[in-house]
């Protein structure tokens, strides 16, 4: 089985660590593609031994399951311009916020019959084998093709299935989680350095003290707030600690940022549907770029972001 | 080598959970008293396969390394009570949050010359073996003694030798960290809920989160700012999210959280100091299960408890 990724940035980066790490696929039947060359996570994956291209087309011939790992706004272009090389042995798994199944599916359907698509929603500490991943299956797409991608997915990290529409949920408590922590995670030891501790040991700390919570947490059957109980000894440090915090409306603020992020996610997929694709969403370099590769036509790829000489919407012409 | 306990409630039961799991010692060779029988996890101890007696007379001689594991108000009788039965091979390791090693010296020195006593904090994680502790080696000490320590707290998570001047604020950070994080995981998982998640997969996904985001901290030589720079990308769902934590102050509560852990240790430091304790600070059904233990002798303790008949100040002859 070969693995492609379009995209080489960031999640690409991270998936391709955690899975050659886990050994559950090697380096050399990964392919990567991106037409920026510059990106630091390139260097890296070159490194670990992918196979680095600019041409998505290359990658998704060399592939039999291939993600896509672009930002939301690029998938329409990609996909118009692998559309014609997908074949039946193809699993396209999605990892764009926001990009519903449907939306990939209908653009698809333009070159093939039934094409097999999920979408996922994963996270960066798949880099070391901790991601939550939770994915949904599309309608082409058969129970087998979700095990396999559980199975990579499982690699790497928590994962299971859920109903498309709880992705955008998902989105926002594990998609934007590592982000609340590293915040967290850098107040704790200003709150360590400040009270005296050297910074390293601080952030040490910190991190360990959160990730072993994280652990009991994730081993035990009782309810957080019963944990929480038990390290609260009467009259002592604890329970004034958590005082600050619920004073300070900690825990509402939690709240908030999970909405927040799966407002946004859901606005992001408003926008993408309305297909209000602006012709400089795509950078003209980058385009360029792309139409060097082999195979591509001008047809294919440009009318997206120039005017239709035949007609006014940007809508793609069929191949 | 054998391990003791005075105490058998929850870090107890936490670190001998995590020294079996590691494997570096069986548990017939731990022993942990309390003269509370009816503890949860006393019950859990016992099925562990752990010696557990009501006398803590009874854990010092069957013990090399001796964990105070009770509460900081309670250490002072305990002292009194088993400070006649240390030998030379004890090391006295003190996991209670605010008290000095220098008064568990003072105290054991008038039962013994050289009273080799450490002082650690640790956690509540050593018991899935992700603890962190931090421990300081008294007087009498050898650097023998911190290795035997930190291999047997390495066993269950991160330790590391510092100046005891530090362990206060090591209290407000790791000590009292577990508490913030499972406040952050239940508040996290009412999001999740809130934005349409079974409880179940929203408790789960929030604390997978914050378990791999610390990994991929502790793994990296990245600033966590770096870190969070890299999860959050141009108008994404994620920086909308950073920002309204920013907005209500998300990173100074933890500052406050961490000062308030810290300051009300060293409170209850101070209180300890001066001596401040009070008849009433132990109860009278357990004073009196501690008496009936063997060897116990009313004088060694009952006066910490009591109006002394010579002088009206409890300190002890």
């Amino acid at each position: 089985m070969s693995v492609g990724l379009i995209g080489a940035g960031q999640l690409a980066h991270a998936l391709v660590k955690g899975f050659t790490t886990a050994g559950v696929i090697a380096a050399h039947r990964i392919t990567a593609s991106s037409p920026d060359t510059d990106l630091p996570t390139v260097a890296g994956l070159r490194k670990m031994g992918v196979n680095f291209t600019t041409s998505n087309k290359e990658a998704t011939h060399k592939s039999d399951v291939l993600f896509l790992a672009v930002k939301p706004h690029i998938i329409p272009f990609v996909l118009d311009e692998i559309g014609p090389d997908i074949e039946d042995r193809h699993l396209i798994v999605s990892c764009a916020a926001g990009v519903t199944i449907s939306s990939i599916e209908k653009k698809l359907l333009q070159y093939r019959a039934a094409p097999k698509v999920m979408r996922c929603m994963t996270n960066t500490p798949v880099v070391v084998r901790e991601g939550a991943t939770v994915y949904a299956t599309g309608t082409h797409a058969e129970v087998e093709d979700g095990k396999l991608l559980e199975q990579l997915m499982a690699s790497v990290g928590f994962c299971t299935e859920v109903e498309e529409d709880l992705i955008d949920a998902v989105t926002g408590l594990s998609g934007s989680g590592p982000a609340y922590a590293f915040t967290a995670l850098d107040a704790l030891a200003d709150g360590g350095v400040k009270m005296g501790l050297p910074r390293r040991l601080a952030m040490r700390l910190g991190a360990q003290a959160l990730l072993g919570a994280a652990k009991m947490l994730l081993d035990s059957e009782q309810h957080p707030g019963q944990l929480k109980d038990q390290v609260c000894s009467p009259g002592g440090a604890t329970i004034h600690a958590l005082h600050f915090l619920e004073s300070g409306g900690f825990r509402s603020l939690l709240i908030n940022a999970v909405e927040a992020s799966c407002v946004r996610t859901r606005e992001l997929q408003s926008l993408a549907d309305q297909e209000n694709i602006s012709p400089a969403a795509i950078k003209k370099t980058t385009l360029d770029k792309v139409l060097q590769q082999p195979g591509i036509s001008d047809t294919s790829v440009g009318t997206k972001n120039r005017v239709n000489l035949f007609n006014n919407r940007s809508g793609t012409k069929k191949v | 080598m054998s391990v003791g306990f005075i105490g058998a409630g929850q870090l107890v039961h936490a670190l001998v959970k995590g020294f079996s799991a590691a494997g570096v010692i069986a548990t017939h060779r731990i022993t942990a008293s309390s003269p509370e029988t009816d503890l949860s996890t006393a019950t859990s101890l016992r099925k562990m396969g752990v010696n557990l007696t009501t006398s803590n007379k009874e854990t010092v001689k069957r013990s090399d390394v001796l964990f105070l594991a009770v509460k900081p108000h309670i250490i002072p009788f305990v002292l009194d009570e088993i400070g006649p039965d240390i030998e030379e091979r004890h090391l006295i390791v003190s996991c209670a949050a605010g008290v000095t090693i220098s008064s568990i010296e003072k105290k054991l020195l008038q039962h013994r010359s050289a009273p080799k006593v450490m002082r650690c904090m640790t956690n509540t994680p050593v018991m899935v073996r992700e603890g962190a502790t931090v421990y300081a080696t008294g007087m009498h000490a050898d650097l023998e003694d911190g290795k035997l320590l930190e291999q047997l707290m390495s066993s269950v998570g991160y330790c590391t030798e510092v100046e005891e001047d530090l362990i206060d604020a090591v209290t407000g950070l790791s000590g009292s960290g577990p508490a913030y994080a499972f406040t952050a995981v239940d508040a996290l998982a009412d999001g999740g809920v809130k934005m349409g998640l079974p409880r179940r997969l929203a408790v789960r996904l929030g604390a997978q989160a914050l378990l791999g985001a610390a990994r991929m901290l502790l793994d990296s030589e990245q600033h966590p700012g770096q870190l969070k720079d890299n999860v959050a990308s141009p108008g994404g769902a994620t920086i909308h999210a950073l920002h309204v934590m920013e907005s209500g102050g998300f990173r100074s509560l933890l500052i406050n959280a961490v000062e308030a852990s810290c300051i009300r240790t060293r409170e209850l430091q101070h209180l300890a100091d001066q001596e401040k304790i009070s008849a009433a600070s132990i109860k009278k059904t357990t004073l009196k299960k501690v008496l009936q233990q063997p060897g116990v002798s009313g004088t060694g303790v009952a006066v910490r408890t009591g109006i002394s008949l010579n002088s009206p100040s409890s300190k002890h002859k």
